[in-house]
């Protein structure tokens, strides 16, 4: 029996120091003003942590299709509030719960502006387990900076804020659609949403609702991942629940979107001609609909006068040296 | 969880399964294992687990049936008179061949129609097509069952084996049914005889500190060579094999000899896990590799490389047909023409052409796979007919054959040899691996490794010297074992401190240095789909 008892702590003493080890080995590879400074992986959707302290009045999350079609920085030259696109690519619907929990504590919102498209993204319940082992042991994300670690591990990273343009993704690449003829064809068929991501989605919704938080649902125009199947969804999902939807790919817009000239990628994203268009009718309509501050003319938002005339000369050089297929 | 990579596999299934093994009577652990093998099963091929339950029944009913027959026999020809027991026995062997015979063919048709009807029905079209003929059969598409090749061998195997009288017909389906779907060998072998595992899994030993220890050690040296070393060459291979007339022979070369040492960390990795795994459950399984670069020649290469599967197609193909009439008839005519050398060489190599086709085809389906077999058939062929040759020009130029420069000499001819024909395992098609190796030796140069255009594939300098040092680490553990030295014992009597900072060592190169997370796409069980 002792024997048993020391075979049991021998094998008990072993994990817990492996555990020690897992969970304190990240920060060989980034300091700790690194994770708070410039966030751990997806540079641009982690930046995030570095903005100031209740900043940000609407959060936009989503996948690919979000950080190509909001820009934070021509909402704010437009309706004056400040926003971030907190988007990954192909992110999970538990990667969105995760990121938000993390930005709640330093930021308060009064928006989330969800764009749909993750909402049928399929999730593997081990990864979302996997996820979460990822939030305890942090090396398991950060591991590949082995290829960048410097004796002065900031460094290496510093210029990730600089770089960011609030969560959006600048494209001036036009590759049109080739053929609209399926794009948003009626049915009245409807693609459930799967328990485990509505599951995810109930969650958030609570954690928006928890913080004060309103939801809008946005589809942003996509000929590739849009359906009306996808919309009839989101539509029977929000039907009880303190939920604005609008789905962008249904409306008739004063601006519309030109379909050979507004994706890069043949309907797949937008690129900024067509994101240009979608951030000037959401900048107008969160306006309208919700009680938004105007900083452009406060002292206290200035930094954000700062990054909007950043972003107003990178955008004007980038258009300047030509289009790109 | 759809592999022995799969996070839910180590964070649930094992402990689970572990689990409950351990705080069951010994008499139901056989059960938890099978439980826990119809589960695993169910959740990669979901209702296709009726395959292998057939193929579990069917195996059990045509053993019996042979034992029967013979116990028939016996009893028939007990107290008769020789020449009659004669007869009596021929009967019985005819009907037993017959029977044995049904098995086979259900079994091996099964797989045949699952896996290979489509590419044979589709190449039948393409030969209408030729022909001109307005005939066009119907071409099915079947989803195929986990580790099918792998079961269907094992199934086959204890059948021929009761014929041969090699093991006794099991009566308990539930013992045939884990010796043919246990979980540690469904995805990827290795390939078990019943006498080797059936009787071990359902003794339903313990999980003892040692067992427990000694399997997650292999399972962890397992899972080094394919998140390390395999999934990181994937960058690499994928690129150029995807792409392959953007580059220039020289960066094919790269990509083939990243590709042989991905698919034997990968392969054997992945048998490193199942046997680690088995381990655990204090079940010894049979080895499949025994570094098969270190053979001095091909047919060394493949005693050495999937070794169940070589022994398989040695014991069922090989050996009964060289025993054949018609092939034992070539063997005495051949040996007055070419002696005793070349004689039996010449009539061995229809059952050896034979075996090589059937080891092509088990790999895939595909006529680069066909090729592959053929490849390999005729290197082993030629290698025996210069044999003689090669030894006398050795022995005349005084050269020793155990000198380690001859040796290393030999084992980079065998590297070479085989990386060529992986070539064609890892082409899209025959074609393009013949567009491949035609540029190969018509387009090299050394400019990518001037102007570092090999960092420029997928994998930077920091990917290669992490390969480097993955692959010094392999190696000095091979050659470990092939000195004959028990790694893991080695280290088990090192002290506390030494063995802890060495497999905690391990795990944080892994989890460091692991081609996994973003950015990286882990390969799948490479050996899964054959």
């Amino acid at each position: 029996m002792i024997e048993k008892i020391k075979t049991g702590s021998k094998i008990l003493v072993f994990i817990a120091l492996l555990a020690a080890i897992l969970h304190y080995s990240a920060f060989l590879f980034v300091s700790d003003t690194y994770i708070k400074g410039q966030g751990k992986t997806d540079v641009f959707a982690n930046a995030i942590l570095s903005e100031k302290d209740n900043d940000i009045e609407v959060l936009f999350m989503g996948d690919s299709e979000a950080y190509s079609a909001f820009s934070p920085l021509a909402m704010y030259e437009r309706k004056g509030f400040t926003s971030y696109v907190l988007a990954t690519s192909a992110q999970p619907l538990y990667y969105t719960q995760s990121l938000l929990e993390r930005t709640l504590k330093n930021q308060k919102p009064k928006v989330l502006v969800l764009e749909t498209n993750l909402i049928y993204r399929n999730i593997v319940a081990s990864d979302s387990i996997a996820h979460k082992i990822g939030d305890i042991f942090p090396i398991f994300e950060l591991h590949d900076r082995w290829k960048s670690v410097t004796l002065n591990a900031d460094s290496s990273y510093s210029s990730g804020k600089d770089k960011t343009i609030k969560g959006y993704y600048f494209s001036k690449a036009i590759d049109g659609v080739k053929d609209l003829s399926k794009y948003m064809a009626p049915t009245n068929e409807l693609r459930p949403i799967e328990s485990i991501n509505r599951s995810i989605l109930d969650q958030i919704i609570r954690i928006c609702h928890d913080n004060d938080m309103k939801v809008v649902f946005v589809s942003t125009p996509s000929t590739v991942n849009w359906n009306m199947k996808k919309h009839n969804g989101i539509v029977d999902y929000v039907k009880d629940k303190d939920i604005t939807y609008i789905d962008m790919n249904l409306l008739t817009l004063e601006e519309p979107i030109d379909w050979q000239r507004d994706t890069r990628d043949e309907g797949d994203h937008l690129n900024y001609y067509g994101a240009m268009k979608v951030s000037r009718y959401i900048a107008d309509y969160l306006n309208d609909h919700f009680e938004l501050n105007d900083r452009r003319n406060d002292k206290a938002y200035y930094h954000w006068q700062d990054a909007l005339q950043k972003y107003n000369d990178m955008i004007g050089n980038e258009l300047k040296k030509g289009v790109k297929g | 969880m759809d592999s022995y990579y799969s996070l839910s596999f180590w964070v649930v299934f094992i402990p689970l399964t572990a689990l409950l093994y351990q705080l069951f009577p010994r008499r139901l652990r056989p059960l938890v294992l099978l439980g826990a093998s119809y589960f695993f099963f169910w959740s990669i091929s979901g209702k296709l687990i009726v395959y292998v339950l057939f193929s579990a029944y069917s195996i059990h009913h045509f053993g019996l049936w042979l034992t029967n027959l013979q116990t028939e026999c016996n009893q028939l020809t007990f107290d008769l008179p020789k020449d009659k027991r004669k007869a009596i026995r021929s009967e019985y062997s005819k009907r037993k061949k017959r029977v044995l015979g049904a098995g086979v063919f259900l079994h091996i048709g099964m797989l045949f129609v699952l896996k290979y009807s489509a590419f044979f029905l589709g190449d039948l079209n393409s030969l209408f097509d030729f022909l001109k003929l307005s005939v066009n059969v119907p071409i099915p598409h079947f989803i195929l069952p986990i580790g099918i090749s792998f079961y269907t061998m094992q199934a086959v195997a204890y059948m021929i084996d009761v014929y041969r009288g090699v093991v006794v017909a099991d009566r308990n389906l539930l013992r045939l049914s884990l010796y043919l779907t246990f979980f540690s060998g469904i995805i990827e072998g290795p390939i078990c005889r019943y006498q080797e595992t059936a009787e071990q899994l359902w003794s339903g030993r313990p999980i003892t500190y040692h067992s427990l220890t000694f399997g997650l050690q292999r399972v962890l040296f397992g899972v080094f060579k394919k998140v390390v070393i395999a999934d990181r060459l994937n960058l690499l291979i994928k690129t150029v094999f995807d792409n392959y007339s953007f580059y220039d022979g020289e960066i094919i070369i790269v990509a083939v000899i990243a590709y042989t040492i991905q698919l034997y960390m990968e392969f054997s990795g992945t048998m490193d896990v199942a046997i680690g795994v088995a381990e655990i459950f204090n079940i010894k399984m049979p080895e499949n590799f025994a570094r098969p670069f270190l053979a001095l020649n091909i047919a060394e290469f493949w005693q050495r490389w999937h070794i169940t599967l070589g022994a398989w197609f040695k014991d069922y193909i090989f050996y009964p047909l060289s025993m054949a009439g018609p092939i034992k008839k070539i063997n005495i005519r051949f040996r007055k023409y070419f002696g005793y050398y070349y004689g039996p060489l010449l009539g061995g190599s229809v059952a050896l052409l034979a075996v090589w086709l059937a080891n092509g085809l088990w790999h895939g389906v595909g006529w680069r796979y066909i090729f592959f077999g053929l490849y390999h058939f005729a290197l082993i062929f030629c290698g025996n007919l210069i044999k003689p040759l090669s030894l006398k020009l050795t022995d005349k130029l005084h050269i020793n054959r155990q000198n380690l420069p001859f040796r290393l000499l030999q084992i980079t001819k065998v590297a070479i040899l085989v990386g060529f024909g992986e070539l064609f395992f890892r082409a899209r098609s025959l074609k393009t691996g013949l567009k491949m190796a035609y540029k190969m030796f018509t387009a090299t140069s050394a400019n990518a490794f001037f102007n570092n255009g090999i960092y420029k594939l997928g994998m930077d300098r920091r990917d290669f010297y992490i390969i480097a040092a993955a692959l010094l680490i392999v190696a000095i553990i091979h050659l470990m074992q092939e000195k004959k030295i028990d790694v893991r014992k080695f280290i088990a009597q090192r002290p506390l401190l030494i063995r802890w900072s060495l497999y905690y060592a391990l795990i944080m190169f892994i989890v460091i240095f692991g081609a996994y997370g973003q950015g990286y796409l882990p390969i799948d069980p490479m050996y899964a789909n054959f």
